[in-house]
Parts: C-alpha cells; sequence; structure tokens
C-alpha cells in the first residue's frame, strides 16, 4: 500500500487527451511545436532523466534497509503504545474512521469523479512506474543496462498492469468528454478500500514484526495482527459511508449536525484523553466533588443564563456579567498566591477560600475547573442577551451551556488522572498519532484565538486594535521554533504555585497561540473583503455587534477564507515537525531518531525519512485538493 | 405656532445625559481600559512570577552573561573561538543573515524559473514544474532539511585524509573552494578612496560646466572611474598614510579603562549617564509633540478645528503617554539604557579606530585556497570558502521548500495579469515572449512582491531549523547559552529582538520596493 | 430669534393639516465632520406624522448623511435630532429603540448573500424582536406577498433580479415594523425597466400612511406621493416646500439650476 502511495506521489496528472488528435499530433504541439520549445523539451528529458534516476537510486540503493519501515509500522504511528492494550488504538482508529465515513455519506454523496479522469490517472500512475523502472536500468550516459533486480521486475509488472487498467478501461470507457461518465465519490472509497484488504490478504509482501528487541522478517502475506484489524477498519469506512447514506433524509436536521460537529470537535479528545489515555479515575472523588460541581455549573449557571436571556433583561445582563467577570478575575489572581508589589507591600490570599484547595482535598484541578467556569460563565452572560429570545430559544441556549460545562469538567477530570497505560515514556502518545492529534487541535484551538484577534484588529476601538496589532504582528515576526523552546522552557515558571502545564500541554499552548496570529491575518483578509453596506444593514436593523458579527460578518468573511484557512492547516500540521527539535517523539523524532538507533538498523535515517515523507506528502496534497473542491462546491451553491 | 410649539416641547423635553451604564461612549471606553489594565495586569502578574521563581533558583534575569566567557565554541561561522558570549550569539546570528540571505537569492531565482516553466506551454516543462510544486510543498521543510543532510552525507564521497590544499573539494563534509577576504589594510584602503571623492567632485564640476559651455562629449563619467581607478591602485600600496585615523577614532584594545580610549570614542565615554539621558527624553517629547501639533494641523479646516472624535483624543493622548513611558523606561526602569548607548557608542568608534593603525599590515585584500587537516576542513586562520555539509543541507532544504511556493506566486501573479493585458498586448502585434517581458512582468510585479515579502520572512525565520542539523545559527548557540547558563529569559530575549528586527528589516525593504513601483506605474 | 428663523425655514411650505400633526423627526442644527470635512452645517428640518418627505440635492450634498445620522448610523457631533420623541444619544437604550423604529432602504440592496431571501427577512424579528420562527416566517411570507414575490423566498438574493432583491430588502425593512422608513436612491442602481416596480411598492406603502424620508431622484414619484421636498446642497437645507412649489416656482437660484439640469 504505502509503495503504492509513494509512487503515485511520483505520477505527473495525466496528460489532457484531447480525442481527435493523434499521439503524433499531440506531441508536436506541445512539445515541438517550436525550435525554443524542442530544445526545453531536450533540455528537461535530460534533466528529468537525471533526477528520476538517482532518485530511483536512492531508494533501491542496497544500503537502503527497507525492513526499518516495514517492522517498525507500530513504533512509527503509535510509538510504544503498549501491544496488549493495542486494542484502544484500533477502536479509536475504527471510531474515527466510522465517523469519517458517516460525514462523508451525509455530506459529500453527490460528489461524482469522472471516471474518465480516474482511469486516466490509473494509467498515469502505471506508466510513471514503468518509466521509473527503465530510467532505473537504462544507464543513459554510460550507454549500459542494468538487468532488473527484483522490486525492478515489480515495478515493470505492476506498472504494465496499471497501466493497462487506466488507458485499457478508458479506451472501453470511450473517448467521450470527462464529465460524462463519473462514478459517485462512494464508489471511489469502497474501491480503495477493497484494494486495500486484498493486497493486505493476497500479496506476498512480507511479514514484518518487532517483538521486544527481536527483529521478524520473513517472506509471506503481511502479519495477521496488522491485515485482520484494518480489514475490520476498512470495514467500518465502508460502512460508516453507508450509513451516512442512509441518514441522508435527516442530514438537513438540526440535531443531526450538531452531532457531527460535536463528534468532530469533542470526538477526537474523548478518544485520545479517555480511550487511548485510559485514566484511572477516582470514583468516590468523581461522587463526591467532581460531579456536583460540574453539575452547580450546568444547573446554577444555566438558570442564570436563563434568567439573562430574557428579553429586556440586556442590561442587567452587562451588569451580572461584568460583577461576574471582576469576581472571575479575583479568583485567577488569587491563585497566584502572595504577590509582592513593589513599594505596595505583600498581598496575601490565605484569607480566600479558593486561594488554595480545601482541607481534605487533593489536587488543584478542581479549583481549575472553577476558574475557568467563572470566567467562562462570565462571558457567556455579557453576551446572553444576543440570544435572548422566546422561550425555545432561551432553553436551547442554556442548553448548549450546560452540554459544554458537563463535558468540559469531563474532560479536565479525564486529563488531570493518572493514566494506566503502561508505556516506556511519560507521553502515552507519539508518532504518527501524536502529530496528527497535536495537528488536528491547534487547528481547532488557534480558531477562536485567531477570530478574536482578527476582529480586535478591525474594530473601531483603538486600544483593541494596538493591543490585537501587536500580538499579530509580534509573533509573525518570530520562528515557531523559539516559541515553542519558550514554552517547552521556561513557561512553567510563569505559572503560579499549583498550576502546572505538561511538556505536551505546553508545546500545544504555544503553538496555539502561535497559530491564532496566523489565523487572524487570514481571517482578517475576509472580514475586510466585507462590503460597509453589510455592516450598515445589520444596524439599520438593530442587530447587536454580537449578533451582527456572529450572523452576518463571520459566516460570509469565513467562506471567503476557507483556501487560506486550509492553507494555513495544511502548515500547521506540517510544522507539528518541529515538535522533533524541542524532545517530543512526534512522526518525524520516531522515524528520524528511535528507528535509526535500533540495532538491526543503525544509521537508517533515510527509508524512515523516505517513508514519513511520503505520508505527510499524502496528507497535505489530499487537504489542498479537499480545498480546491470544497472551494467550487460552496462557490456555486450560494453565490 | 402651535408647529413651533411641539417642537419646542420635544426639543426641550428630552436633553438629558444618559446614565454610564448605558452610554456607548462611555463604555466603549470602559471596556477597552479595562481590557488594556487586565493584559497589562496579566503580564505583570505573570512576570513577576517568574522573575520570582527565577530568582528563588539564583538565576535573576540579567544580561550580564553576554560579557562572561563564551564556554561554547559554534560549529562554524566567522569566528570559531568567540571571546565572549555576545560574541558567539553574534557569529549565530552573523551564520542566520548569511543563510537567509543566500537562500533568499536563490530561491527567488530557482522560484522565478519554476514558475515560469509552469506557465510554458511545453508539455514537459509544465508538468516536470508543476511536480516539482506539488511535491516540495506538502512535505514538511524540517523533513525535507534532514533528507538532504542524510542524502549528502551518506552518498558523497569521503573527504580524504591527510594536510592539502586543492582548488575545488567535494565531500561528505562539504564543498570548498578558493576565497577571498579582507585583509589588515581593507578599511585604509577604503578610506584611501574615499579621499578621491574631493578631486571626483571638482573634476565633475569641471566637466560638467565645460559640456555646458562648449557642448560635445560630457567627460564626467569617464573621469570619475579614472580618477577612482587612481586612487584604488595608489592605494593599494599607500594605505597606511591613512593609519593617522586610528588616533582620531580612539580604541578599544590599547585602552585599559574606558575613559583612556582617548579619540571620538573617548570623547563619547565621557558622556555623563544623565545628560544621556535628557537628550533622550527630550527627542521623546519632541517626537510626541511633533506629532500632535501636525495631527492639529491636519484637522484644521477653514472654519476653525474641526470636531475631534474619540479616536482622534485617543491618538494624542497615547502619544504623550507613550513619551512619558519612555521617560519613565530612560530614568526608572531601565536607567543602563542610557550608559549602554553610551557605551556602544564609544565601543563603535573604537572598534572602527582599531582597523587603523600603524601597527596593521597594509595588504586590503588577500585570497586563500581550501584547506584540510586532520580529515577535515581547517577550522583556524583563512582557509578557502567552505559550504559545510550542514549548511549546505540547510540551504538547499530551505531554497527548494520556498521555491516551490515562489514559484506559486510567481505564476499567480501573472496570471492576475495576464488575463486582460495578454490580449491587448497581442492586439498590439507584441509576440508572447515580448509580451511577457515588457507588459505582463512588470506589472505582475507589483501583484507578486506582497507574498514574495512573506516567503523572505518566512526564509528568514525558518533558518532556525539550522539547530536540527546543528548548525551554529543564533537559536542554536543561544540555546546552548542557556542550557549552561541558565538565563533561558534573557537568550529569549535577544532571538525576538533579533528576528523581529530581521522580519521589520524586510518589511521595509519591500514596501519600499512596492512604493518605488507604484510610483512608476503613474 | 435665530431660533425661529430655523424654524420657518423647516416648517415652509405645510399645509395647517400636516401642521397639526405629530412631529416624528426633528432635526436641530445637526452638524457632522468626517475628519476635517463638514458635510452637515447645521441642518434644521421636522418630519410629520404620515407624512412623505422626498430629499433632493446634487451629489455630495450630505443627503445621505442627514439620513444616515437619523438611524444613527452615523453619529452626529453637534445639535439635537429627536425621533419619535427619543432623543439620539449615546443612550444604547435609545439607538436599540430607534433601530427597531426605524427602517431603512439602501442604494445597493445590502441583502445577506449567505441567506436565503426568508431568512433575510426573519432574521431580525427573530434576535431583535424576540419573535418565534414560525410566526416571523408567515409574517415574512405576508410581506413577501405584498412585494410581489412570494415565490422567491427560499432563493439566495444572487440569484434575483435588481429589482426583486430591492423588494425583498423593502420587505426585510418592514419586518421590522417600523414606523418610520427612510430611502436612501433605492432605484439608482437598478436598471430603467425595474425600477417602477420598486416605487410602486413604495406608492402603496405612502399611501397606507408610513412616515417616509426618501432621497431620490424620481421626480414623477417626487411629485405624486411627496408631501414636502427639501432641497440641500452642500450640507445645508436650502429650499423647503410643496411639490407644487417646488416645481412651478422655487424661490431660490440654486434649486432652479438644479431642476433645470435634472428635469
Ligand atoms: N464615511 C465618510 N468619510 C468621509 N467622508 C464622507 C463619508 N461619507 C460621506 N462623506 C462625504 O460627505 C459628503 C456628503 O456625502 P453624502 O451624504 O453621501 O452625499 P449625497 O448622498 O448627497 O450624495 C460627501 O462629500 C462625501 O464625500
Ligand atoms: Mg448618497
Amino acid at each position: 500500500m504505502e509503495q503504492g502511495a509513494a509512487v503515485q506521489a511520483a505520477a505527473p496528472p495525466a496528460p489532457p487527451t484531447v480525442p481527435a488528435e493523434s499521439p503524433g499530433d499531440w506531441i508536436r504541439k506541445n512539445l515541438f511545436s517550436s525550435v525554443g520549445n524542442s530544445i526545453v523539451t531536450v533540455l528537461f528529458v535530460l534533466i528529468g532523466y537525471a533526477a528520476l534516476r538517482w532518485l530511483v537510486g536512492l531508494v533501491l540503493d542496497e544500503e537502503r534497509n527497507w525492513a526499518a519501515v516495514w517492522t517498525n509500522m507500530r513504533l512509527l504511528f503509535s510509538y510504544t503504545y503498549p501491544a496488549d492494550q493495542y486494542i484502544r488504538i484500533w477502536v479509536s482508529l475504527g471510531l474515527t474512521l466510522l465517523m469519517v465515513g458517516l460525514t462523508l455519506g451525509a455530506f459529500a454523496s453527490q460528489v461524482r469523479l469522472s471516471l474518465g479522469g480516474l482511469l486516466t490517472r490509473i494509467g498515469a500512475a502505471g506508466l510513471a512506474l514503468l518509466v521509473l523502472a527503465i530510467v532505473h536500468m537504462v544507464d543513459l550516459f554510460g550507454l549500459t543496462f542494468h538487468s532488473p533486480e527484483r522490486p525492478v521486475v515489480v515495478m515493470l509488472v505492476v506498472g504494465a498492469i496499471l497501466a493497462a487498467i487506466g488507458f485499457g478501461g478508458r479506451q472501453a470507457v470511450g473517448a467521450g468528454s470527462d464529465d460524462e461518465r463519473t462514478v459517485p465519490l462512494f464508489a471511489v472509497v469502497a474501491g480503495g478500500a477493497l484494494a486495500f484488504v486484498l493486497f493486505l490478504w493476497l500479496v506476498p509482501f512480507g511479514r514484518y514484526e518487532a517483538i521486544g528487541g527481536d527483529v521478524i522478517a520473513e517472506p509471506g502475506t503481511v502479519n495477521f495482527t496488522t491485515k485482520f484489524p484494518w480489514t475490520i477498519m476498512m470495514a467500518l469506512l465502508v460502512g460508516g459511508y453507508l450509513a451516512g447514506l442512509a441518514a441522508r433524509a435527516i442530514t438537513g436536521s438540526t440535531a443531526f449536525r450538531l452531532f457531527l460537529g460535536l463528534w468532530w470537535v469533542a470526538g477526537p479528545a474523548f478518544l485520545v484523553f479517555l480511550v487511548l489515555r485510559d485514566p484511572e479515575f477516582d470514583w468516590a472523588h468523581i461522587w463526591s466533588t467532581d460531579l456536583p460541581m460540574a453539575l452547580g455549573f450546568a444547573i446554577g449557571g444555566g438558570a442564570l443564563l436563563y434568567f439573562l436571556s430574557a428579553p429586556g433583561r440586556g442590561e442587567v445582563a452587562r451588569i451580572a456579567g461584568a460583577v461576574l467577570l471582576l469576581y472571575a478575575a479575583f479568583n485567577w489572581l488569587a491563585a497566584f498566591g502572595d504577590l509582592n508589589l513593589p513599594g505596595l507591600g505583600t498581598i496575601n490570599w490565605q484569607w480566600y477560600p479558593f486561594a488554595s484547595p480545601p482541607a481534605g482535598v487533593e489536587g488543584t484541578s478542581m479549583l481549575q475547573k472553577a476558574r475557568i467556569s467563572f470566567l467562562l460563565l462570565a462571558l457567556v452572560a455579557l453576551i446572553a442577551p444576543n440570544f435572548a429570545g422566546e422561550l425555545r430559544t432561551r432553553l436551547r441556549f442554556v442548553g448548549a451551556w450546560a452540554g459544554f460545562m458537563l463535558l468540559m469538567h469531563w474532560l479536565i477530570t479525564g486529563i488531570n488522572t493518572p493514566s494506566t497505560v503502561q508505556v516506556v515514556q511519560p507521553p502515552f502518545l507519539g508518532g504518527f498519532a501524536l502529530t496528527l492529534v497535536i495537528a488536528y487541535y491547534v487547528m481547532l484551538a488557534s480558531f477562536p484565538v485567531g477570530m478574536m484577534m482578527a476582529l480586535a484588529r478591525t474594530s473601531k476601538m483603538p486600544i483593541f486594535r494596538v493591543l490585537a496589532t501587536g500580538y499579530i504582528e509580534f509573533v509573525r515576526g518570530v520562528p515557531l521554533i523559539t516559541v515553542l523552546f519558550f514554552f517547552a522552557n521556561i513557561v512553567n515558571l510563569f505559572l503560579p504555585n499549583g498550576m502546572e502545564l505538561s511538556d505536551l500541554g505546553a508545546i500545544f499552548l504555544g503553538y496555539t497561540l502561535f497559530s491564532g496570529a496566523y489565523m487572524a491575518e487570514n481571517i482578517r483578509g475576509g472580514l475586510q473583503s466585507i462590503r460597509r453596506g453589510q455592516f450598515e444593514a445589520s444596524d439599520a436593523l438593530g442587530l447587536t455587534t454580537v449578533q451582527r458579527t456572529a450572523f452576518i460578518v463571520m459566516p460570509q468573511a469565513l467562506r471567503v477564507s476557507i483556501p487560506n484557512l486550509v492553507g494555513q492547516a495544511i502548515a500547521t500540521f506540517k510544522e507539528t515537525s518541529l515538535i522533533a527539535i524541542i524532545g517530543g517523539f512526534d512522526f518525524l523524532r520516531v522515524a528520524n531518531q528511535s528507528v535509526p538507533s535500533q540495532p538491526g538498523f543503525l544509521g537508517q535515517n533515510l527509508p524512515a525519512l523516505l517513508f514519513i515523507s511520503v505520508i505527510y506528502w499524502i496528507i497535505s496534497y489530499a487537504m489542498s485538493r479537499g480545498s480546491r473542491s470544497l472551494e467550487t462546491r460552496l462557490g456555486v451553491g450560494t453565490r | 405656532m402651535a408647529v413651533i410649539d411641539t417642537t419646542q416641547s420635544v426639543l426641550a423635553s428630552s436633553q438629558q445625559r444618559p446614565p454610564i451604564w448605558r452610554n456607548s461612549g462611555v463604555l466603549k471606553w470602559v471596556a477597552q481600559i479595562v481590557v488594556l489594565l487586565l493584559v497589562l495586569g496579566a503580564f505583570w502578574f505573570l512576570g513577576s512570577t517568574a522573575i520570582d521563581g527565577l530568582a528563588a533558583k539564583n538565576l535573576t534575569p540579567s544580561y550580564e552573561f553576554i560579557d562572561g566567557p563564551a564556554n561554547i565554541q559554534p560549529s562554524e561561522g566567522i569566528d570559531t573561538a568567540p571571546s565572549s558570549a555576545g560574541r558567539l550569539l553574534w557569529v549565530g546570528m552573523v551564520t542566520t543573515l548569511q543563510v537567509a540571505i543566500v537562500g533568499v537569492i536563490l530561491s527567488t531565482i530557482l522560484g522565478v524559473l519554476v514558475g515560469l516553466a509552469r506557465l510554458s506551454n511545453n508539455w514537459l516543462a509544465n508538468r516536470a514544474a508543476s511536480f516539482f510544486i506539488e511535491t516540495l510543498r506538502n512535505i514538511p521543510v524540517l523533513v525535507q532539511i534532514f533528507l538532504w543532510f542524510y542524502v549528502m552525507s551518506n552518498t558523497l564521497p569521503d573527504l580524504e585524509a591527510g594536510e592539502g590544499r586543492r582548488f575545488f573539494i567535494l565531500s561528505q563534509k562539504g564543498v570548498s573552494i578558493p576565497r577571498i577576504f579582507y585583509d589588515d589594510g581593507f578599511y585604509q584602503w577604503l578610506a584611501f578612496i574615499a579621499l578621491g571623492i574631493v578631486p571626483i567632485v571638482l573634476a565633475r564640476r569641471y566637466f560638467n560646466a565645460r559640456q555646458a559651455a562648449q557642448g560635445g562629449q560630457n567627460l564626467a563619467g569617464p573621469a570619475t572611474l579614472a580618477i577612482l581607478a587612481v586612487f584604488a591602485i595608489v592605494g593599494w600600496f599607500a594605505n597606511s598614510v591613512m593609519s593617522f585615523l586610528g588616533g582620531i577614532f580612539g580604541s578599544n584594545e590599547t585602552a585599559v579603562d574606558r575613559v583612556n580610549e582617548g579619540g571620538i570614542a573617548g570623547a563619547w565615554q565621557s558622556i555623563p549617564q544623565s545628560l544621556m539621558q535628557l537628550l533622550l527624553t527630550l527627542a521623546v517629547f519632541g517626537l510626541a509633540i511633533g506629532f500632535i501639533i501636525r495631527f492639529l494641523n491636519s484637522r484644521r479646516t477653514p472654519a476653525g478645528l474641526a470636531k475631534l472624535t474619540d479616536d482622534d483624543y485617543f491618538r494624542m493622548i497615547f502619544a504623550v503617554v507613550a513619551a512619558a513611558f519612555m521617560t519613565l523606561v530612560f530614568w526608572v526602569l531601565w536607567p543602563g539604557l542610557s550608559s549602554w548607548i553610551i557605551n556602544s557608542g564609544s565601543d563603535f568608534w573604537g572598534w572602527l579606530g582599531d582597523k587603523f593603525g600603524d601597527d596593521r599590515g597594509t595588504r586590503p585584500l588577500d585570497g586563500m585556497l581550501p584547506t584540510v587537516s586532520d580529515g577535515r576542513f581547517a577550522n583556524y586562520g583563512p582557509t578557502g570558502a567552505t559550504l559545510t555539509v550542514f549548511r549546505a543541507a540547510l540551504l538547499v532544504g530551505l531554497v527548494l521548500y520556498t521555491a516551490s511556493f515562489i514559484a506559486e506566486i510567481v505564476r499567480g501573479g501573472i496570471l492576475a495579469v495576464a488575463k486582460g493585458q495578454t490580449e491587448a498586448a497581442a492586439a498590439l502585434g507584441l509576440s508572447r515572449s515580448q509580451a511577457l517581458r515588457k507588459v505582463i512582468l512588470p506589472q505582475a510585479f507589483r501583484v507578486i512582491m506582497p507574498p514574495l515579502g512573506n516567503q523572505y520572512l518566512n526564509i528568514t525565520k525558518n533558518t532556525s531549523l539550522a539547530i536540527a542539523v546543528g548548525l551554529s545559527d543564533v537559536v542554536q548557540v543561544g540555546q546552548s547559552v542557556f542550557n549552561k547558563n541558565g538565563q533561558s529569559l534573557a537568550v529569549f530575549t535577544i532571538w525576538m529582538a533579533f528576528f523581529l528586527a530581521c522580519s521589520l528589516t524586510i518589511s521595509v525593504i519591500v514596501n519600499f520596493i512596492n512604493g518605488r513601483l507604484e510610483i512608476v506605474e503613474r | 430669534m435665530s431660533q425661529d428663523a430655523s424654524m420657518s425655514i423647516a416648517d415652509a411650505g405645510m399645509s395647517a393639516e400636516l401642521a397639526a400633526r405629530d412631529d416624528v423627526i426633528v432635526c436641530d442644527g445637526v452638524k457632522k465632520w468626517f475628519g476635517d470635512f463638514q458635510a452637515l452645517r447645521g441642518v434644521d428640518v421636522t418630519v410629520k406624522d404620515r407624512e412623505v418627505m422626498v430629499v433632493l440635492g446634487p451629489s455630495g450634498s450630505g443627503k445621505s448623511t442627514l439620513i444616515r445620522c437619523i438611524n444613527r448610523l452615523e453619529a452626529h457631533q453637534e445639535g439635537r435630532i429627536i425621533v419619535d420623541g427619543i432623543e439620539l444619544t449615546n443612550d444604547l437604550r435609545n439607538i436599540d429603540k430607534i433601530r427597531s423604529e426605524v427602517g431603512m432602504v439602501f442604494q445597493q440592496f445590502n441583502l445577506f448573500p449567505h441567506l436565503t431571501v426568508l431568512d433575510n427577512i426573519t432574521l431580525a424579528p427573530i434576535w431583535v424582536r424576540k419573535k418565534a420562527r414560525s410566526e416571523a416566517e408567515k409574517r415574512a411570507m405576508e410581506l413577501l406577498e405584498r412585494v410581489g414575490i412570494p415565490e422567491q423566498a427560499e432563493k439566495y438574493p444572487g440569484q434575483l433580479s435588481g429589482g426583486q432583491q430591492q423588494r425583498v430588502a423593502i420587505a426585510r425593512s418592514l419586518a421590522m415594523e417600523p414606523k418610520i422608513m427612510l430611502f436612501d436612491e433605492p432605484t439608482s442602481a437598478l436598471d430603467p425597466e425595474m425600477i417602477s416596480e420598486v416605487l410602486d411598492v413604495m406608492k402603496d406603502l405612502a399611501r397606507e400612511g408610513m412616515t417616509m424620508v426618501c432621497v431620490t431622484h424620481e421626480m414623477g414619484f417626487a411629485r405624486e406621493v411627496a408631501d414636502r421636498i427639501v432641497f440641500m446642497e452642500s450640507g445645508d437645507i436650502v429650499e423647503v416646500g410643496t411639490p407644487e412649489h417646488f416645481f412651478t416656482n422655487p424661490t431660490e437660484d440654486r434649486t432652479k439650476l438644479f431642476l433645470s439640469q435634472i428635469l
């Protein structure tokens, strides 16, 4: 599978075959139309030949021990997650794939791909394989010919088969316009899954495994503990897709969208912190403290918000919010313990009951939850009048608050509970899984940061503008690595006693704040594209600033910024690799350090690095293609 | 009359100030000031916690380590045995700048070529460029740097053992070519050439006047070149006559204590600190008052001063507050700043003075061949210009990655302009390449410039990835410094200041070029 | 004394019947600057209940600025504006009240392109007037019926013609049940064949007794429905009068010049 992907990476998109033209005409027109054109062609043939030959040589060189990759698949993707608990990884992956399928089935089911284009791509991939194999065999400069080794034979055979399927199929389909014959996305997903499963079960790729320190590399099909779970995973993906198709009738409903949205925000955190991390909950503490507290905030806060969101309570809410905000700020201040104010003496917080954990209660996570919850309650109370309305609107508003509170408390409790997973090194997550999780949540968390900063920077209020501009330009002026160094090394110094950030937490925070500045600039681009009339019309209708922003300005701004936001998502994903430098065992670090330091694979950096390059490439490329099609789809529907 | 009555009563009834919690003008400013105070407060509390915490570990942040010993050797750079930690950081900064500048130049050239190839109507060139772009920009640059590092060190030949000088060496450890460098007499030589300005000005005046009077060819240009050449040649041998300048500028080397530096350096040194503080204060208040006066002038209309808005008042208050804050900085928060300025001024003149002097050699320039000693490139003394494999991997990785983005920018810019203009150009009968060179590229340049500036910024910031291959750039040496002495906060501020200065420089340059382009346009 | 003089300009041309009605909008010495540019130089004008007032004037004379001050899209800096007994100050409560009592229709329609026609109309009733969605939708459909395009409810603004968009914009304003409607050149961005469909809707409104202030260059409309016409130049009101007075024997030379250019 991975090899196939690597080759596809190298395959240039297919030539636009225009039916009326003979190949000879096509070549004459596109390659030798003039003297200059012919020179360019010859030049590029030579450059291309040298480059490809070098590349294939690099991959097939005898010094590259590719078993370093195949035996370390688990290490690369999930680091040292214990084998006896590996089922947790499969459950998480399975759920994720199921939801990917469901989402695709529900929202992308109308997407159809051109059959001709698809076949041409397959054919081109085959052709590229053939070209690579031949380039490797024929030494143009020495005028010699290598007899092919086994991998090259495989390349030749696979290439020939793919080319035959692709171009043959293309002929059979008919050389009409590409748009005429299309296949649904489902067929492509299911076909891909099937091909992958067949590859796992049928192709004698070799059986690779690392048990303890021993490396097993023997002929045969892929290991059973790999191919069996993967078959189930593929089944889940396809099953999810079918379920999504079946659920299409209700995809328009708010509840379904809410469910999916909630899953994609909170689901991965659920998988990481509760399934993968397997926290050892202290149930007595949960029943006695955590749950009552969460319910208190959910219900008490909900009641307050219900009161404040009645029509006509705008001023009451403003005052209540301001009081709460003061209290929340005070709460945070108290967290810092004694404060030395030069010239003013020392402020001692001992008298304040919530400055440190009450007697008999262990840990500070409870106080932390209270501080965060109060702050959120204050902010939500301030904006409550904007979402006031009739009974149903208010109930929905209160419900959202209560749900969010429960979710947040539960997650913070999960994070602060010790893990039972027996790993060699503390972060229970590493390798590709870590890269993916960090990238995903940095993107998600930097979004509100960016939105706030973009709004502040475009605001009419000068102090907000100055603050936001300062933040954004400062962050954009310094390299990510220095920010990460700062957060990994010294951020804990800045925190008061009893508050602490784990290494990954600190990295996550730093990366989010960094990413938020770039996010802000992207969103600002969208904001600036909105015409003044939209603001005026909202004002004239009496919408408040918050309502105007939430209902009119942001939806339009975000739509405009989609290409830039996806670009940034890709950048965020790629730059997660910097974690390797400051000590996290991410995908890159495992490939570049863990694998090449194993006794059997000393110095085998290149195979592992090439392998992860391909994975990085596939994901980034898929994201950029996806965004392009999303753009066209959104562009058509609404404007 | 009844009409006027109702109107009057309406007017009379309702003139009252709204209560403050409903007054949008008041609330707007309260909200802003509260947020400002919260932000400042958060900084204050976080900062004081950090300083207390550090003090408890005996690590009170200070910049004193800069003058202390380096303790660490950079892997390469303009000085591989720096005398102080400050010098070490400087070596790192120079390495960063070198990589950044070379990277900017190379990635621009490559990016433009690939971008043009991407637009070519030759199918092969088009596809190859597209392959280049789509592959390279979708793989993390750090991974690419590692890849190039291992590719180079795994596939290039060994550096042959033994001493020796050769013209060109390509090996696992890097590439080395002959190098030209400044020798002792270089600055004296420059000063000597500068003497030529007087005759040049006289000659130009004479020839310009002659041409104005008699017509004919103007010999001002050739005369300038000739005089320059004469001074350069004579100065090559006679530059030691300029060594007296050393005495005027002063010196850092001979000074036992700073007051004895003599010359301009000594004069700087004798400026009292309070005078410098006073001058700085006057300068910032001068700037603030100048700003306010200019601002008020811009709001003055024939009918008197226009009504000022909240924002207008904010600007003026902000200017005064900023000036007051800076005054506080100069006198209370950081009085050392003034003495630092005095010392650096003095150091600068002393440094300049040290470039002159009787005891220096007089050869302005020298050359050297690549030197190998003990199976590696010589670290000490002049040798060839060596591109080590570390620097090469970083540079190749950065250049290819950035070029793939620049190519897309170039292509996008050209396409954006080309839409309407190609047809217009074709209608005028220009050929495709003429249209590209004369019509499209100059216009596309304006579209391209801002995102291109962003890429330059990116490449500069990405040089910090040098740490991955162990190249001693500013981040890598900074990290080794704080690993040794624990002054992470101080090093961090130095990094920030350095990179912000780079970013600012780049955006100033880009804006300047953009401004020029727009003037040309009109 | 000066007060009296300004009143006489502001209230000129009122019939006794009109003069006896309540004041709905009172502008008293309204001045407005943009930076160092003064756009309104002390405007005095009174609009009566159920009156239709048309504002004329050359481009840049401050017509838009005046009516945008009336619903506080722009804040005036000196003088007073009182709308329906509520004075426009920094008081948030007053601003909220004004906004939901004064509807405004723009030259560029300013519909929300990402919302359907129905959502455009129901948004403010739901979130500002706190109506139930079903009720708001029912009212929206009635209004669409009234402006003659009920079948377009599910479309997006981009799919409608200019005239249809402007009618949706009118329906959107009416959905807030305003007491006063402000129109800022509602037909200037329309193709000629669509102008009448919008004017017809406006005439209906006027006939039903809506208080309206219209900036428009449609002289036919002004002649037919206006109670009074106001002529502005360089931020000042130059002349106020009935249509009859205005089109037959205007007193001011500047008014004559303007009319001769436009007619
Ligand atoms: N937001 C603004 N900023 C600066 N000047 C403005 C602004 N809005 C209007 N103006 C100026 O105020 C004057 C009156 O504008 P406006 O009321 O739009 O005129 P009209 O609608 O009569 O054509 C014009 O000279 C215009 O340039
Ligand atoms: Mg106007």
